[in-house]
């Protein structure tokens, strides 16, 4: 009858509001870090209460480095809270594309800064993701931001400006081209640091014979070594890094040619070293593993000294670049520009964050922060007061991009040469099916031209 | 056609059968027919992100653009995949089947109970659990097949890797076809089988003339439901081993990781839905090709007996 | 004594199913009562001491109480809804009261054999603006469709026509006709169809994955989901916040068992 027909519509649209309600203002959520804001704030005409939206990944000194930046944020402007939701490193893109796709973001942040872009030698090469997001709106153009001129110029210029206009600030750099070391380990066998890969297959070969796994990496999350390992190596090895990706594209090199191969040789090596089974840790367990011992190198960047010290604050550690003929000792950091901060600029609170990107471009607020983060600065005249940062500081004189940021490889690249282009993880050794690096390289050059062929 | 009649006002019928008809039509077949549609256009999955008509670019990459031994490899998987899924699910949910029917064995009900529990489980719990058994560094069974002195990586070796997965799909649904299966048996009326005795068959002739062939139109549910299940199966993949390992991915795993990067790793890029709905649409023409070949030559059979 | 040794064999198959079954489960659950230390050292020992706070400690990790709200919610929303659309739309077209019935059963049963509508139906809720919102979230799993529908339809013919013409002698109304009447009749194929279709609700990872990336809005699955991707490095916990994802699975099974099997059996023979 009509009355329950009636109770049914009215069933549904509850259930409807109710579901509608669901998300949209996340203002009910607590926040993660900072006090809830009381209504009364001198300083601002608007003081109604604000919840920023941010998203990060998981790395926990990161995230602790934010909450920190929030409350400080939170403390000055006390209507202001904040929510960041986190998901794991793998996992990020899908959420960075989701909830700029629901326009549910205040703040983002960057994985990297706006990096590999095609250039004219790669053809057909596919935009990254940054750039579809700039081209779509989602990034606040903040060129005429007063508070950018406290930032490194190169900085601004090189990582977080596209076509001429900057849509994001960087707020430190990476190096990721080597290993942590056990101090005492290498204390104990009387090693130093290796400035050369001969003295560094001493150091890896002695450990091996006297029965210590020499190096572990996070190798089921693919990245730490396929990315972080390969980039490392890499960039020991090859003077012009820019040159040798051109030279792929054109044809000049090739990674069956005489120098590659001796690249190879440096990568059976390696994996000769590797802890067997690493392909089956994960990133998060490496470091367990590293400061309990059980291998005397791990593969990693420097972004992860905060998790070592985290496990065990008595463990002595260091880090070193893998070495090898590119320069003398000490070898230099290659890394990346990191963090970068960008402002969804359909957010109905751009104002705030805008405040909140000011706030950060205050050097007595960015130097804590950068210290939090173990990035090295990119704000000039700011000194880190990271323990670990600082002493690399003789390794970090000529500081530059890594492997992972030169080398593009073609749309629809086979297996064997895609990403950083040395997959080792294919070999038999690390659970893959190719035999010997050999093969591996015949198989990665024939990826290579067959993908560059298919072209249009 | 002519209704038939009834004294319920025609209005509240339709009232009543609206909603069904609207959420099938929005959210069943449009979409369905709109992923031949997206197919051709290079939308992302991002929103104000502009897309355009790409015409057959999406199919000229897939075949020709993507490198060829990755795409036959992913054909392979595929049928590799669904192969051994339906053969030895089926196989095994027959035998239980069996083996719970006769009433020689006493608990059944707690072993068909046991059996079936995996698909109330869930395709996360029954992932997680069996990463965690089949952990390679010193899980359960590594140790056991250690004390033979073998090794495997399990999930990440890319021999065993797919391996795995078939064994954890498996686990989780062969209680359903077993069921089914069960169920089959037990509608074979016993009065056949007691005309058997009479004439002296043996166990084995019980199995081939009255079993089999009374059994037959529910196995044939089974295999088609596990054809097309593991054809579109993608859940046990992308959740043990990613979308990163070419060793494993299936046309189904290839959609999701193209369309939304489902545990894909940092390298991804823009979720290509364009893209992936034209690989939808590949793996819709196979399933197609598939269920052909198989009624084919299950109508060959039928002919014969 | 031939019987004796097929028994034998049989027993033996089905001791070995049963272990391939159980085992993961028990080891699971060995694990969640270890500490992080005692896991790492020897993953196949028995736990000494039970260390159940494991399981506090996963269960507000996890912010599992939450999400628990969250599934529930789903689930009863979900299910009560393609219920009543099932059995609203079953009602006409098995009794043949609607011209085109055939033609409206037709367009369900297309539905199964049409190219997946994943993408798009992605692109309608995110063009709707309802990406990680409950509703865009539920839309996916509501429908009238599907083996519940088959199911409803063959059960309803065995209801007797003369029910509805009771009914309308006695100016019942259609709604309220199948509220008090034929609901209540239907009871075990609506038992099990709902107990099936809330599991497949209640079980869902992928549609909370793709629409869902807010954590007040995650389903006790996806809760999960994260909880393996943040903190790796404690399996104990990992297994022990498992284990609670898996709990109220197992003991509602124990206990709807019988409806469940009979639900899927019910479906298989129909189609």
């Amino acid at each position: 009858m009509k009355k329950l027909l009636a109770i049914l519509v009215v069933i549904a649209l509850m259930f409807s509001m109710a579901a509608c309600g669901g998300s949209k203002k996340p203002a009910d959520a607590p926040a993660t870090s900072a006090p809830q804001g009381s209504s009364s704030n001198n300083e601002e005409p608007k003081a109604e209460p604000v919840t920023l939206r941010m998203i990060t990944w998981v790395q926990e000194s990161n995230e602790r480095a934010i909450a920190d930046l929030n409350a400080k944020f939170s403390e000055k402007y006390p209507n202001v809270s904040f929510v960041v939701d986190t998901v794991n490193a793998n996992d990020y893109p899908t959420l960075q594309n989701t909830r700029i796709s629901a326009g549910d973001v205040d703040i983002i942040t960057n994985l990297s800064a706006f990096d590999t872009l095609p250039q004219e030698w790669t053809r057909g090469a596919d935009m990254p993701a940054w750039v579809t997001f700039i081209e779509s709106g989602a990034y606040l153009d903040i060129t005429d931001q007063p508070f950018l001129k406290n930032w490194d110029e190169n900085m601004i210029k090189n990582a977080v400006s596209y076509k001429g206009r900057v849509y994001g600030i960087d707020v430190g750099a990476v190096g990721f081209n080597g290993l942590f070391y056990n101090k005492d380990i290498f204390e104990q066998y009387g090693f130093e640091e290796p400035g050369t890969w001969a003295e560094f297959e001493v150091i890896c070969n002695t450990l091996k014979d006297n029965g210590i796994t020499p190096i572990t990496v996070g190798g089921a999350d693919s990245w730490p070594l396929t990315s972080v390992g390969v980039s490392g190596m890499v960039g020991a090895y090859e003077t012009d890094m820019n040159e040798f990706a051109k030279g792929l594209w054109t044809g000049t090199r090739k990674f069956t040619d005489e120098k590659t191969m001796g690249l190879w040789r440096r990568f059976e090596q390696l994996v000769s070293w590797l802890e067997p089974n690493c392909m089956s840790i994960s990133y998060g367990d490496a470091p367990g593993r590293f400061v309990a011992g059980k291998a005397a190198m791990m593969i990693d960047g420097t972004w992860n000294a905060g998790a070592i010290k985290d496990l065990d604050p008595n463990f002595r550690f260091g880090y070193f670049p893998f070495p090898g003929d590119v320069d003398g000792k000490p070898n230099q950091l290659q890394g990346k520009y990191d963090m970068q901060f960008n402002i969804y600029a359909k957010s109905p609170n751009v104002d705030w964050c805008l405040k909140y990107l000011e706030f950060l471009s205050q050097p007595e607020v960015y130097a804590p922060f950068v210290s939090a983060l173990g990035f090295f600065p990119t704000m000039p005249g700011v000194q880190t007061d990271n323990e670990f940062v600082n002493s690399l500081a003789d390794k970090n004189q000529r500081f530059g991009l890594a492997w992972e940021k030169y080398i593009i490889a073609p749309k629809g690249v086979g297996q064997y040469a895609a990403g950083q282009c040395f997959n080792i993880n294919l070999l038999e050794a690390l659970g893959g099916t190719v035999k010997t690096v050999d093969e591996l390289a015949q198989l990665a050059q024939q990826d290579w031209d067959a993908a560059l062929a298919a072209i249009q | 056609m002519q209704a038939v009649k009834t004294s319920f006002k025609k209005s509240s019928l339709v009232l009543g059968i609206i909603p069904a008809i609207f959420f099938q039509l929005f959210m069943g077949v449009g979409p369905s027919l709109a992923t031949f549609i997206l197919s051709f256009t290079d939308i992302t999955g991002v929103k104000g992100v502009p897309w355009k008509w790409v015409g057959l670019a999406n199919y000229r990459e897939l075949f020709f653009q993507q490198n060829h031994r990755d795409l036959i490899q992913v054909l392979k998987n595929t049928v590799t995949f669904c192969v051994a899924v339906t053969v030895i699910q089926n196989f095994i949910a027959l035998f239980i089947a069996l083996a719970l029917n006769s009433k020689m064995i006493k608990g059944r009900s707690f072993y068909r109970a046991v059996v079936f529990m995996p698909s109330v489980l869930g395709v996360l719990v029954t992932s997680l659990v069996w990463l965690c058994v089949l952990n390679p560094l010193d899980g359960p069974v590594a140790k056991f097949i250690g004390l033979f002195g073998l090794k495997s990586g399990f999930f990440t070796s890319a021999n065993t890797a797919l391996a795995c997965c078939i064994f954890t799909q498996i686990w989780m649904a062969m209680g359903h076809s077993m069921v089914i299966n069960l169920a089959g048996l037990q509608s074979i009326p016993n009065e056949l089988y007691e005309a058997g005795a009479i004439d002296g068959a043996s166990g084995s002739q019980n199995f081939r003339y009255i079993t089999l062939p009374l059994l037959w139109p529910t196995l044939n549910v089974n295999i088609m439901l596990a054809i097309i299940g593991s054809l579109q199966s993608f859940q046990v993949i992308l959740l043990t081993t990613g979308g990163r390992n070419m060793a494993t991915q299936t046309l189904a795993a290839r959609v999701m990781f193209f369309a939304f990067n489902i545990n894909s790793g940092s390298g991804a890029g823009p979720m290509r839905q364009g893209y992936g709905a034209a690989w939808a649409m590949f793996l819709f023409v196979f399933i197609l090709i598939a269920t052909l070949i198989y009624y084919r030559s299950v109508q060959r059979r039928d002919d014969a007996i | 004594m031939k019987n004796f040794g097929i028994k034998f064999l049989i027993y033996l198959f089905i001791a070995i199913i049963m272990f391939v079954y159980l085992f993961p489960l028990f080891y699971a659950f060995n694990t969640s009562l270890k500490t992080k230390l005692e896991y790492m050292s020897d993953t196949t020992s028995i736990a000494k001491s039970l260390h159940f706070e494991n399981y506090v400690q996963a269960f507000k990790k996890a912010n599992l109480s939450a999400y628990v709200w969250n599934s529930i919610f789903y689930m009863v929303v979900c299910t009560t809804l393609s219920m009543l659309m099932a059995v609203f739309l079953a009602f006409p077209v098995s009794r043949g009261y609607l011209k085109y019935g055939k033609y409206i059963f037709g367009l369900f049963v297309i539905g199964m054999f049409l190219p997946d509508g994943t993408i798009p139906q992605f692109q309608l809720i995110l063009k709707l603006g309802l990406y990680n919102t409950r509703l865009g979230y539920m839309l996916g799993m509501i429908g009238g469709g599907g083996i519940p529908l088959f199911v409803y339809l063959v059960f309803i013919k065995g209801i007797p026509k003369e029910f509805d013409e009771a009914a309308s002698i006695d100016g019942c109304g259609y709604f309220r006709f199948m509220f008090k009447i034929l609901i209540p009749l239907m009871k075990p194929a609506i038992a099990s169809m709902s107990i099936i279709t809330a599991i497949g609700v209640w079980n869902d990872i992928i549609r909370a994955i793709i629409y869902l990336s807010s954590k007040e809005l995650y389903p006790i699955t996806r809760g999960l989901y994260v909880f393996q991707g943040q903190y790796q490095v404690d399996m104990p916990q990992q297994m022990a916040a498992l284990i609670m994802v898996a709990a109220p699975l197992i003991i509602a099974y124990a206990f709807l068992q019988r409806y469940i099997v009979e639900g899927i059996v019910a479906g298989a023979v129909k189609s």
